[in-house]
């Protein structure tokens, strides 16, 4: 229903009282979206948090020292709830995408795995780029990756594996066997950065 | 004007209480509105976003409740509100927004209560390397739940020989600058 602007000063009550009583009828259905019911006992708590879509993040003027904002914005396509504190720079998406997972606080942890189709003794190396680069700030590039040894198919050989070359667009990924070739290696990583 | 919840009285005649009637649709329009869709308009009722005001103190939820608030994380060096949630335990309180960093560790919270902490470490070989899981100024441990290591070197064999609540040693056997990455998932204490 639309909102009525009654009653008028020289309405007689006979006259406004539908648009009175509609505007009160009006009320406690916007008021129960998403909320407990105007005359229930946990009237004003939520049922769930619907967020609508924003087209920008709230304005920074908007969320002050003792603020902080949940919204949904698009990113990568995808309606993703975002987190803005005062503290500025800290808007982040808060809810994961395939590869790249964000916790609440911003900190973001990446996975994946690479196969190679042969591990020798002497070594072998491939690139690992991230599907999203770290942040480039102090205290903000990749910070830890940790990966399996790999899964070995001949005893008594195993399999080292190790990071080099490791920034915030990604790492060098290096595996060796301590003897002989194993073949269809495959390893996975984490990375932790902000 | 302030909400009257008053109005209008049983005695007045419309003329008289047609403002403070209005009023009193205008300031709860104005109320609604705030993080909210408009009244009439088509999202009425849903969340345009959703501001949390600082709270002085942790926040109960009763059973079936989930609550979020902010208040303030003394913890670290320079206190910051974070989003925290409640969970039925009252005793049990999340900062889902906290972070930080040392130069020895970094950490954060995950959503569930799990405390993360994680870094990269240099130290000189053959042997090992302690790294505190109790730096004052960060959250601590009450119960260790996973630990992986790795080099960044695959000439050198890193190893975890030892994690408690407290550190976790790292070991190497190989000479010289030995490198290698960790991260540690456990049970959290705010």
């Amino acid at each position: 229903m639309d909102w009525n602007d009654t009653p008028k000063a020289p309405d007689q009550i006979s006259t406004t009282q539908l648009p009175i009583q509609s505007n009160f009828t009006g009320l406690p259905v916007a008021f129960e979206i998403n909320h407990y019911g105007i005359n229930d006992a946990l009237k004003g708590l939520h049922k769930k948090m619907t967020l609508l879509r924003q087209a920008d993040a709230p304005a920074d003027a908007t969320v002050s020292s003792n603020k902080i904002a949940l919204y949904d914005l698009l990113s990568n396509s995808k309606d993703e709830l975002f987190v803005k504190t005062y503290t500025g720079q800290r808007d982040f998406t808060a809810l994961p995408n395939i590869l790249s997972r964000g916790l609440a606080s911003g900190v973001v942890i990446k996975i994946g795995s690479s196969t190679f189709s042969s591990v020798p003794a002497s070594g072998i190396s491939q690139p690992i780029t991230f599907n999203e680069e770290f942040a480039a700030t102090p205290h903000a590039i990749l910070l830890s990756v940790v990966m399996t040894s790999g899964f070995r198919n001949t005893a008594p050989q195993y399999i080292k594996v190790a990071y080099s070359a490791a920034d915030e667009k990604g790492f060098q990924l290096n595996a060796a066997t301590n003897t002989g070739t194993q073949t269809g290696i495959t390893i996975q990583y984490m990375a932790l950065g902000v | 004007m302030t909400y009257d919840p008053t109005k209008p009285d049983a005695n007045e005649s419309l003329k008289v209480s047609q403002s403070p009637i209005k009023d009193n649709y205008a300031d709860a329009q104005t109320a609604f509105s705030v993080n909210h869709g408009a009244f009439a308009g088509p999202s009425s009722g849903l969340h345009i976003v959703a501001t949390f005001v600082e709270q002085i103190g942790h926040q109960t939820s009763a059973k079936g409740e989930r609550v979020l608030y902010v208040t303030p994380y003394s913890t670290p060096v320079t206190p910051l509100d974070e989003l925290w949630i409640s969970r039925v335990n009252t005793t049990t309180y999340t900062p889902i927004t906290s972070k930080g960093f040392s130069s020895n560790v970094a950490w954060t919270f995950l959503p569930t209560g799990e405390l993360l902490k994680y870094g990269q470490k240099t130290w000189t070989g053959p042997g090992s390397s302690n790294i505190p899981l109790n730096e004052v100024n960060q959250p601590t441990f009450s119960e260790i739940y996973w630990a992986q290591t790795t080099s960044n070197n695959s000439k050198n064999l890193i190893s975890i020989i030892n994690i408690s609540t407290t550190g976790l040693s790292l070991s190497g056997n190989s000479t010289g600058s030995l490198t290698a990455s960790w991260c540690v998932l456990g049970k959290g204490v705010s």
